[in-house]
């Protein structure tokens, strides 16, 4: 296996001003994430569902270290990455790539120089500070901006482009990276439905083509349903359903949300109240995404 | 103003509520009345600890301008000293400039590593970089330029070193501000693709912060000026020192060119800046 | 060159400079401003190191002596014998503190009233523009003479005293808030004004029932970074404006006793009741802007 995650866990001993809302939302529990375990193969593509609040984030952010967990082993390419130094962390980190909600562009800097960050973890500390890339890697970028169709608005700055546009940009940049995974962090949460059908789409075509791993935090559950190999329910911080798509039934994705008074909002879906009465995974993808809209 | 938000609350949709909300009405204009009364209690007795007159000062004002008019408006005599304040007159706007280009690069280190955001993780340095900000910026610019008067003596080399050590203290916390504001995201991002601090700081850090920290260095340059006067009236030097030179000496119409010339080149200094500052964005 | 399989659009945006290499900026949408103005900066400062007076010191020496005066004016500040000279007393030092705190309240006091007149008039939006144009000019020439000149002019015209130095320092900050108020006028959302007036209120009504409320918290939070410029300037004009206060016994200390121990115990004073302003400052700004 590609990723192996066993009995992952962190909490924050005081309580911290920025995970105050997930310790909220788990009813006093200061752990955000507790006893997680799953594995991720080559080319798979996997969504973490889950109310907001319940350690999707943090979860993803442990498996590049971004966040540091507090128990558990993190298993990558077959070494054991928890406890590993900054060097050598830093070389692992270029192997995972990772997208982000806000997109997290620099937005003075044209697409091609935020592509082309996609190789800081393969360059030397001054070469890497001054941007001194070499015409392999320049030319490497502009192919990747090229395929994600973008390739026109190389010497943009970043802040010129739309929410699709740099959600684009930042999929070329992790790609630049080279990457085995791919850690997709709510990608599509600030985009309009045509973009996140186009992101997602492109998320996919990697999986199939490349034979990267996505591992992606969803709150749109149709998403979640349309596209996943595998999808994994997160509730107060502990896994509480892994299975396909078809295995994910209205009253699974009721049982994942439950107690979470955001559910209304946070699930497009509209459930049926005569329980029982189960509905194809088809039926969620006709649905239009409701979701996309923040 | 809980105690508005309780009242705005307090009573939804029974009979009390009208009661309710003209109380807090009220409650508003007696803030607004004792806001008022406590300025003006404040105001008496400062102007009694430092024996001020109001209505003295009121009334001087107009006076004042007229005799300023009279007496300090350049004449064809002070014209010939034109070049002598023209040329101090630079002096001083080139160390300003000097005095904020070197602590902006002293600031600029200390405050990457200080920041919130790209700062070193360990939070004792970061604490001390604040500390000994704060404290250069707040020692008086009079103690400045006097320490330094007894070691380096008359000459504008002190003036300068007086300017720089003030000048720093006030950048590096002007910079320190502009780094804890930059988004985190793209720092995250960077991270996670495996930078290293450096490539951190000079990929993200820097061209976040970049228009920012040369808006503020622009407006040291502005003030610096202003405080470079100051400065060359202790130290012996630049305009402060010609003002000085014929003010004391009763000449006030030159002391007003020094004025005249003063006035046109923060207005240029101004003017030219905000152009820079424009098309920086 | 490095060849590189771009569509035919990319391959048309594709820039290379001089020597084939792949430009990572593009030359339409470059802006080099800041380069150019960190480089005529940076020029400027060696034109000024080349030309400067460096008086016949020996450099390295004096830097070493300021070193060690720095150290004895930080590190042993004393009033009384063997390092201090007892030239002053607590007694001295706290009323002439007092008396600058009074200074820069008074300031602070005076201009925020006068500045927030001259603002309603320098707003475009809610005076002329030609009358917006006048007093912003003339409050960019205010702005633009330095204080200790304003007091300085003050003193002659006026005389020594309290009035020459809260008058010197008042009128630049009435010029800085009258800026810095306007701003915040003018960023008022055009319709509030404009439906007020529609509802009939006249021009006192409109400011206070619509200008103030919208923008008193902005208004406060430059209030108080001018409180703590006014007690810096307060400081530094006290030893020509003839007031007395912390900056004149600092002026002292310094040029006529030249006693560092002396001038030690004078500098914490001021950085203890600058800290207090700044912490006082952050506290009500923080309080006025949270509650609204």
């Amino acid at each position: 296996m590609l990723l192996e995650v066993q009995d992952l866990g962190k909490s924050y001993d005081a309580p911290r001003r920025r995970n105050k809302a997930a310790t909220d939302a788990t009813s006093g529990t200061p752990r955000a994430l507790s006893g997680v375990s799953f594995t991720a193969g080559q080319g798979e593509f996997i969504t973490v569902i889950g109310p907001s609040g319940a350690g999707k984030s943090t979860l993803l952010r442990c498996l590049n270290r971004l966040i540091e967990p507090t128990d558990g082993v993190i298993n990558f390419n077959g070494r054991d990455i928890t406890h590993l130094p900054n060097g050598r962390l830093r070389k692992v980190r270029r192997e995972i790539a990772m997208i982000f909600q806000n997109y997290n562009l620099v937005y003075r800097l044209t697409a091609i120089q935020n592509v082309l960050h996609g190789r800081l973890g393969y360059k030397n500390a001054l070469a890497g500070s001054l941007g001194l890339y070499t015409e392999d890697e320049k030319a490497r970028a502009f192919e990747l901006l090229d395929e994600v169709g973008l390739g026109e608005f190389a010497y943009r700055r970043a802040d010129q482009l739309s929410g699709g546009q740099k959600q684009r940009v930042g999929i070329a940049r992790s790609l630049m990276q080279d990457p085995k995974v791919m850690l997709c962090d709510e990608p599509i949460a600030s985009l309009d439905p045509k973009s996140s059908r186009m992101v997602m789409e492109t998320l996919r075509r990697l999986t199939r083509e490349r034979g990267i791993t996505c591992i992606v935090n969803l709150h749109q559950v149709d998403f979640a349903l349309e596209y996943s190999d595998r999808i994994i329910g997160l509730r107060a911080g502990e896994k509480v359903f892994e299975g396909t798509a078809d295995e994910t039934t209205p009253a699974v994705i009721r049982s994942i949300y439950e107690g979470d008074a955001e559910v209304m909002v946070d699930v497009p879906v509209e459930m049926p109240e005569a329980a029982g009465s189960p509905i194809e995974a088809g039926a969620f993808a006709a649905e239009p995404a409701t979701g996309g809209a923040q | 103003m809980s105690a508005e938000a309780q009242a705005l609350q307090g009573a939804p949709g029974n009979g009390r509520a009208r009661t309710v909300d003209l109380a807090w009405f009220r409650r508003r204009q007696i803030r607004t009345i004792l806001g008022v009364v406590a300025v003006v209690v404040a105001f008496q007795l400062c102007s009694m600890v430092c024996n001020f007159s109001l209505t003295y000062a009121i009334g001087s004002v107009p006076a004042a301008f007229v005799w300023m008019f009279q007496n300090f408006i350049p004449t064809a005599e002070s014209l010939a000293n034109f070049s002598l304040v023209l040329e101090q007159t630079i002096s001083t706007a080139l160390d300003s400039v000097a005095a904020t280009v070197i602590a902006a690069i002293v600031g600029i280190v200390l405050s990457v590593l200080g920041s919130s955001t790209i700062g070193v993780s360990f939070a004792p340095v970061r604490g001390l970089i604040r500390a000994i900000a704060s404290i250069f910026r707040n020692i008086p610019m009079i103690a400045w330029a006097l320490l330094l008067l007894l070691s380096f003596k008359q000459n504008e080399f002190t003036g300068f070193l007086a300017l720089f050590l003030t000048t720093f203290g006030q950048l590096t916390r002007f910079f320190l501000d502009t780094f804890d504001e930059i988004p985190t995201g793209p720092i995250e991002a960077l991270k996670s693709c495996g930078a290293s601090y450096w490539q951190i700081v000079f990929q993200a850090g820097l061209p976040l912060a970049v228009a920012d920290l040369m808006s503020w260095m622009l407006y040291m340059v502005e003030t610096n000026i202003r405080s470079a006067t100051l400065i060359g009236l202790l130290t012996g030097t630049g305009i402060g020192f010609v003002f000085n030179l014929y003010y004391t000496s009763f000449r006030y119409d030159t002391a007003g060119l020094v004025i005249v010339v003063t006035i046109v080149f923060v207005l240029v200094i101004e003017a030219v800046s905000n152009v820079a500052r424009r098309s920086m964005i | 060159m490095t060849s590189v399989t771009l569509s035919e659009r990319t391959a048309a945006v594709l820039e290379r400079d001089f020597a084939g290499r792949i430009r990572v900026t593009g030359r339409a949408g470059r802006n080099i401003s800041v380069q150019l103005t960190l480089i005529v900066l940076v020029v400027l400062t060696f034109v000024t190191f080349a030309r400067m007076g460096y008086g016949t010191v020996d450099l390295i020496q004096a830097a070493r002596q300021a070193l060690a005066d720095f150290g004895a004016m930080m590190l042993q500040p004393a009033l009384d014998r063997p390092l201090g000279a007892g030239h002053f007393t607590w007694a001295t030092v706290m009323e002439s503190m007092l008396i600058t705190i009074a200074v820069t309240a008074l300031c602070t006091v005076i201009s925020a009233i006068v500045s927030f007149f001259l603002a309603l008039a320098a707003s475009e939006n809610l005076s002329s523009s030609a009358v917006s144009n006048v007093v912003k000019g003339i409050v960019a020439i205010i702005r633009s003479i330095p204080t200790i000149l304003w007091v300085l002019v003050f003193t002659v015209a006026i005389g020594l005293g309290s009035e020459a130095a809260v008058l010197g320092i008042s009128f630049h900050s009435i010029a800085y808030l009258t800026k810095s108020y306007s701003e915040s006028f003018e960023e008022i959302d055009e319709g509030v004004i404009e439906a007020l007036r529609a509802s009939g209120a006249s021009f006192w009504q409109i400011v206070f029932q619509a200008i103030v409320p919208a923008t008193i918290t902005k208004l406060l939070s430059w209030t108080f970074i001018r409180l703590e410029i006014n007690f810096t300037n307060a400081v530094a004009v006290g030893a020509f404006a003839g007031a007395g206060g912390i900056g004149f016994q600092l002026y002292q200390a310094g040029s006529r006793y030249y006693n560092l121990h002396e001038v030690g115990v004078i500098v914490y004073a001021c950085l203890v009741a600058a800290f207090v302003l700044e912490y006082v400052s952050v506290q009500l700004r923080k309080k006025y802007i949270l509650n609204d």
